[in-house]
Parts: structure tokens; sequence; C-alpha cells
């Protein structure tokens, strides 16, 4: 088992080396020049991810160093392109682009359009494919029917299957010569990603994420000149807390305009056991590492760990993932003192997978 | 001896005279940077000048001159600088207002490195390193870092400032000296820069205020060494930057580059103006790019190449001119198109030039240096570069101000100009230049110490603790200059106008 690691134009080659030591033994990247925009706008991504440099890489030349980075770190490199479908006026613009990637060898491509697959076919690509989890190869006869006709290395299997389900694709695809990758944490689907057409490129984030999650933003509450007051308040230091200042103003705005406050539904108090559940939340969003021993038993190949835009996030998330994944035994109670926080951890909207006997001991408690 | 030995050899040598350390410096650098003769990245610039001409770049900076380079690589020369400085025992930073191509700069620091002692620090976006500032990079020996964010530390911490920096290399030194001479603070953290067009010499007296810092007249007094390099710089600009920045017998004086001598075209609309560049742009051989600096050119631009149909893209990033031409075999087969927003950079290539075309200036700088780095970028980008085109319009923002404030039409009548041109295309051009020459006088007059003009904005979202109190007048106070955008309002009332207070819904 190892894992695949999304890449962005923030990270370097020293941090690709970095990444290598925590057992990444491929990696994904997209490649979207800035010149897309202009053409297409941002709204349209060719692999679902925000355009730009913290998402993808934008120049042939941060192309080319990752890409020599990645193979002297002694890692594979695969290019996503898996967008669920691509307008035919895109179709002549994504040929320059996996022409132009071709110059640096990737060792695949992700893909989840199958007219792309026959594009790519057509243009000589022989490059093994990785079907993307947008394909939704949710049973053994989608896997083989997309194996006949195409070069396939690998499939990413949909994440909303269960671990029984999952573990009866395995069971299926023995000795089809395809391996088998899951996703393992962070950017689970609210809705059904395989389904859902909804456009993944925003330039804050996700149209369906901006839905579900607008309530909670605290700056829905302020004025629109709320940064002015901050920074009287910091230059005018306490004169401002006095009848007719902004800030006094701005504190009345707040108290006559409450709104109600968002409902989590789930107690993400630690209550002093652990780190409050909100961080974790942040961190990871969604985690399946006490699924990690199950997928091992059964013969997955490949963990996704994706983050790509995720800079800062990265490399606490690949350690504990590279620690469940390394250690002997990581069982629940193993995976959860890596995330040392109770809270989150028995709130079940967190897990990746459903796990029964990770939550056994709190429902008979 | 292999390469590292001689580094070593060098850096071990007991002082010995300047001369003598250049020569043996000299001769070590010609293994150093045809180490790898075949990359197509580092020091492939370097070795593709003359032997004598290099050498000559420089000697003039360790002398401590600005070097006007044409296209060469001006980081390379900077890292050989700092080498040098390293030999003489001198902490040395790099810095630089223009987009480096971040691949291709770190590979060059890896070369660096493979020396094996030398510490390198990086600090600012430009360099890839958001956040990480001059206190971040320890005990460097050499640095590469962002202008705003280095004079920033100049100002914020004067004492950190010159206790680590021992010497400066300025890249586009000519930008950083003039074109963003001044630079107006807001809690410690550097909010917008300007030049003065013209100095007289007569500092007002609020210039005194804490929150502006001028950064030639600074530097100038310090005493670390600084030297720098340009891609052109006009005699203008070199005898503002002389007045200010070299003290006699302390300082070398600048040497204008030769000019780059392009031809200019007035109109009197807009409208006249941008049809014309399309229509040239679509008459030219090979590829284009057009520069321009207006939002509002740029959309009226795009809207005419859409008429015209052929496609153009847009962008800000300076690095995106190598992508896009190296792309778009199928997706446009023929002419491509790049409008750039601003001033487009001169640090980012290092092989040669890629494809035919030509480089068209929509609208009128502010420096005419500007014209001539954009002129660099148009002879790095393309085989057989000709010297840009500069197209003017009379209904130009800046123009309208110098009409408003300057009395411009008590000073010619500007009619008189653009009736005649459709048949005789050679007085056209001759009475444009008269027109640009008119423009850099009216500039020259109005636009001194009394009336800095700003030309980069630097605003961020969040502002830096400092733990000064900056009161509201002083605040204000600091953004009467002009706007950058030339719309002819102070800065604080246009493009640093805070948003309304009404609050939402």
């Amino acid at each position: 088992m190892f894992i695949t690691f999304g890449l962005d134009a923030n990270d370097t080659p020293d941090r690709i080396r970095e990444y290598v030591k925590y057992g990444v033994e491929e990696f994904f990247a997209g490649f979207v020049p800035r010149d897309w925009l202009s053409k297409y706008g941002w709204e349209v991504c060719p692999n679902r991810r925000p355009l730009g440099g913290g998402y993808n890489f934008t120049q042939v030349s941060e192309l080319a160093e990752m890409s020599e980075a990645v193979h002297k770190a002694g890692a594979r490199l695969n290019l996503a392109i898996n967008a669920h479908d691509n307008g035919s006026e895109r179709v002549p613009y994504l040929r320059d682009m996996v022409e132009t990637m071709e110059q640096f060898n990737p060792d695949g491509y992700v893909v989840a359009d199958p007219a792309i697959m026959f594009c790519l076919k057509e243009w000589g690509i022989r490059r093994p494919l990785h079907i993307s989890t947008g394909t939704g190869c949710f049973s053994m006869e989608s896997i083989k029917f997309f194996s006949d006709k195409f070069n396939i290395r690998r499939v990413v299997i949909p994440r909303k299957l269960s671990i029984s389900e999952i573990a009866r694709i395995v069971e299926q695809t023995r000795g089809m010569n395809v391996e088998l990758e899951v996703m393992i944490i962070g950017y689970r689907c609210y809705f059904n990603d395989e389904n859902c057409h909804s456009i993944h490129s925003g330039a804050r984030r996700n149209l369906c994420g901006d839905m579900l999650l607008a309530k909670m933003h605290a700056s829905n509450r302020f004025p629109d000149d709320w940064k002015d007051v901050a920074t009287d308040l910091h230059a005018s230091g306490i004169e401002v807390f006095k009848e007719g200042t902004r800030l006094n103003e701005f504190a009345r705005h707040l108290t006559t305009n409450q709104m109600t406050p968002y409902d989590y539904s789930v107690d993400l108090c630690a209550n002093g056991c652990g780190v409050e559940a909100v961080l974790p939340k942040t961190l990871y969003q969604n985690c399946g590492l006490c699924s990690i021993k199950h997928f091992r038993d059964m013969g997955i190949d490949c963990l996704k760990v994706p983050l790509r835009g995720a800079t800062d996030f990265k490399m606490p998330t690949l350690a504990i993932v590279h620690a469940a994944m390394t250690a002997p035994d990581p069982n629940p109670d193993f995976c959860r003192k890596l995330i040392n926080s109770p809270a989150f951890c028995d709130a079940r909207i967190h897990c990746y997978y459903d796990v029964p006997e990770a939550h056994v001991k709190r429902e008979n408690g | 001896m292999s390469l590292i030995e001689g580094w070593k050899t060098l850096r071990g040598l007991t002082p010995v005279p300047r001369a003598e350390l250049m020569a043996r410096f000299l001769q070590w650098i010609e293994e150093f940077t045809y180490e790898d003769a075949s990359d197509p990245v580092v020091f492939s610039s370097w070795r593709g000048l003359n032997p004598k001409v290099r050498e000559g770049y420089l000697r003039e900076a360790i002398s401590g001159s600005i070097v006007g380079v044409c296209e060469a690589s001006q980081l390379e020369l900077g890292i050989l600088y700092g080498l040098f400085q390293i030999l003489e025992r001198r902490r040395c930073v790099i810095t630089s207002i223009l987009m480096y191509d971040l691949p291709n700069m770190r590979k060059l620091l890896d070369r660096v490195r493979s020396l094996g002692d030398i510490k390198i620090g990086l600090m600012g976006a430009i360099c890839g390193a958001p956040g990480k500032r001059l206190a971040d990079c320890g005990d460097f020996d050499l640095a590469l870092s962002d202008y705003f964010e280095f004079m920033g530390t100049m100002r914020r911490n004067e004492d950190l400032f010159f206790e680590k920096v021992q010497s400066i290399f300025l890249l586009e030194g000519d930008l950083c000296l003039y074109s963003n001479r001044i630079l107006a603070f807001e809690h410690g953290v550097p909010r917008a820069s300007g030049l003065v067009y013209k100095s007289t010499g007569k500092v007002p007296e609020e210039w005194s205020n804490q929150d502006f810092i001028d950064v030639a007249s600074r530097l100038s007094q310090s005493k670390i060494a600084i030297a720098g390099s340009a891609s052109r710089i006009s005699k203008f600009t070199a005898e503002e930057i002389n007045k200010v920045f070299c003290v006699p017998g302390h300082r070398r004086k600048l040497k204008a580059t030769p000019d780059i001598g392009y031809t200019a075209f007035t109109f009197r609309t807009s409208d006249e103006r941008l049809s014309a560049v399309v229509t040239d742009v679509l008459k030219c051989e090979g590829n284009a790019i057009v520069v321009a600096c207006s939002d509002q050119v740029i959309g009226m631009l795009q809207e005419e190449f859409r008429k015209s149909g052929q496609p153009a893209s847009v962008t800000s990033r300076a690095a995106d001119i190598l992508t896009f031409f190296q792309m778009g075999a199928n997706a446009e087969p023929g002419k491509r198109v790049l409008i750039i927003r601003g001033m487009p950079s001169t640090l980012i290539w290092s092989g040669d030039p890629i494809c035919k075309g030509a480089i068209f200036l929509a609208e009128h700088f502010i420096s005419p240096d500007m014209h001539g780095k954009i002129f660099t970028v148009g002879k790095q980008a393309f085989e057989e570069s000709q010297p840009p085109r500069l197209y003017f319009a009379l209904e130009d923002g800046l123009f309208e101000i110098y009409s408003e404030d300057a009395g411009f039409e008590r000073l010619f009548k500007v009619i008189d100009f653009t009736e005649k041109y459709d048949h005789w295309k050679q007085i056209r051009r001759v009475f444009a230049k008269s027109m640009v020459t008119r423009l850099h006088r009216i500039r020259s007059e109005s636009l001194t110490e009394e009336l800095p003009l700003f030309t980069t904005s630097l605003t961020r979202s969040v502002p830096l603790a400092t733990g000064k109190s900056v009161s509201k007048k002083k605040a204000s106070a600091k953004m009467e200059a002009m706007c950058f955008c030339g719309s002819g309002k102070p800065f604080k009332e246009c493009h640093g106008k805070r948003k309304s207070g009404m609050p939402k819904g």
C-alpha cells in the first residue's frame, strides 16, 4: 500500500522530497495555463479545482521543475484532466495541454470523461489511465467496460461506497491487472461527486460547499466597513470606546441584526479531553484513518491524499496518514490517538467510511 | 582543482588587494558558469554574452554601479556579484520589484548551494517565500528579496536592517530607485509607492513625516555597498537617480543605455488609437504582445480584438508570456496575441526567443524608462524583435490631468496635431514625437517633490501590528498625491478609497 498525493504550484522540489519520506510513491497534479481563464472563464476547470497557482500549475517551467523533482525523488507523476465533461470547443486547447504535458513524461493521466479517454487514444497518447472517482465506477461491470476499451492502470473507487462494497469490488477484480485506489482524508463530497455536475472550481470554494457552509461565515453578520472599524481601533486605541464612534455603531449593528447561529447538530466541544473538534474539522474535514486497516487487509493498492490548494495542511495530514498506514495494527484506538480529538471522532459526520467498531465504545458507554 | 575546492580556496584567502581577488574570482567563475554548458537555464544567458562584455558588467557592478545589461539575465549577474561580496566577507541581498520565474530562480540557487558553504535566504512572495522576512533568514550569506518587503524592514526595523545587510544588488535598479523611490506606509506596512518625476532638490516639510520613506536618499546616506542592474535606462532617469542617489565621490554615476528609438503615434480619441493597435497587430508578422496599464483600455482592446475575429488573452502575470507562446498550436493555429496588464517582467527569460513577433504599447507609461523595459521583454520573447510602437491618445487619463491641472491647452493647440496625419504619415510621426516630448516636459514641470506620482498600490488585507499608534490625520494625509491609475483624483479618493460603510442588507 502506498500514498498518492496532490501537488500544486506552492510545492517546491524540497517539499516533494519531504513528501516522499512520508510514504508518497506517486503524485498527481493539474496544469492549467492562465490563458485558459481568458478563454473559458474561471468557472470551468479541466480538473475540478479552482484555477491558479494555489491549486494548479500554471506555467510550463513549473511543470518541468515539478516533473523533474518527482522523478528524481524516485516517485511517479500523474496529471489530472478529470473534469466530468468537456465541451467540444475546449478539446483543441486540452490537446495543447496534453501535448505540453507529454514533454515531461508523466506516468499517466487521471481522467473522468470517457470522451477524453477516446480523444487521448486518437491523439496517440498511450500512457496508462487512472479512472477518476468522478467517472463513477460503482461496480465490477463498469471497471471491466473501461479496462476493455482503454489502457487502464487504476480505478479510484467512489467515496460513497461502504467498506463491504469496496471489498466486493476488490474481490471481483483480482487477476484483472487493475490497481484500486481509495480516498482517505479531506475533501469528502457533500453530495455524490459522480452524479453531481455542480461547478467545482469556484473562486473561493466549490459551489456546493459554499451553499452548505454559507451560514457559518461569521462575516455575514458584519457590516461592509468592518475592516475600517478594525483599522480605526488599531490606530486610535482607547478613545474609540465611546458613544458615537464607528466601533459603537458596529457593536450596535451586531446586536440589532442578530442571526440564528448555525446548528452543528453534533457536540464539537472537547470538554477538556483532547483538542476542540473544530480544529481537526478545519484541518482534515473528513477522516478515514480507521478504515486503513480494512483496506490494507482486503488488498487496496493506494490511498489518495488530495489536498491540492491546502498548502499549510499538507504535511500534518500526510504525517497522520503515513503513521496509520505503516502501523502494524492501526485500530480505531490507535487512529483516535493520532487525531487527539474524541469530540471530532465521535461525530460520525466526520467519518469517510463507516467503521462500526470505531464507535462501539462510545455508544456502549 | 575542483570547482568547490577553488571556491573554498577563494573564501580562505587572507585579505588580498581587491584587484587580485577580482582576477582570481573572474578566473573561477569561468569554470563555475560553464560547469554544465548544456544547461538551458543556469547561467545560459551569461555564457551567451561576449566574454569581455560580461566581465565588464561584473567589474562595473562590483565597482558600485547600476549596469545596463539589455536582454542579459540580471539575476545571474546579481548572483555573481553576491558571490564576490561573500568573498569580501559581506552579506548580500539581491532585491527586485519584478517577478522571477521561480523554477529558474531555484535552479540557479541550487547551483550556488552546490558550493557547499553558502547559506541562502528568501523573503517575500516574489521569491516564493510569502510571509518570510529578513529576521527569518538567519545568518544568510546571500538572500533574495521582494523590494517592498525589504524596504519595509528598513522602515520598520532599521537596526536589524543595517546589522544584517552589508551589500545590496538592485535588479532593475532604476525601477527601485526612481519609479518606486517613495514608499508610503500604514501601520509599518508598505501601502503604495511612487516616483518624483523630476527632482528639484527642494524636499517638502511633510516628507519628514514618518509615514513616508525616500528610499534613494536613505540608501545614498548609508554605507552599504550598493550596485545593481537594469535592462535599459533612459538618460532622463539616469540623471534623476544620479541627482538623489549618487553622492559625488561615494557612488558611481549611472550611465544611460542607448536610446531604443521607438515609433510613436498620436490619436485624438482612444477608439482611434485602439483600432489602429488592432489593425497593426493583425498586419505584423508572427505573434504579438500588447502592453497596457489601465483596465479600461484593456477592456476596450479585448472588444476590438473580438470584433476583428482575432483571439486575444489577457494576463497580469509576467511568467505567463513564456507558457502562452509555448502552447496553442491546436487551439489557435494562427497568430497568438497576449495583452499584458501593467509592466511585464524582464527577469523571467533565461533561454532564446521562441517565436517571431512584435510588441505594441497601447498606452504611454508614466516613466520613459518603462518603455525600455517593455522593449527588452520584446527582444527576449521574439526573434528579430523591432522596437515597440507607442500608441498614444489625447484622451489618455494622465493627459486630461495635465490639461486640467497644468493648463495644457495654453501651451499649444492639441487639435492641430491630429487633423492632418491621415495622408502625412511622416508628419504624423514627427507630431507624435513632439506630443510625447511635450508631455514629458509638462510632467517635469509639474511632478516634482511637491507632487509625487503613485506607481504601485500595495494594499494588504491584514495590517501588521507595529505597536505604534498612527493618528487618522496622519494616515489620510499621506495619500494626497495623484492616484497611479491616471484618474486625476488623489490616491485616497480613488484606488486608496475605503469601501462604503453601508451595512449589508
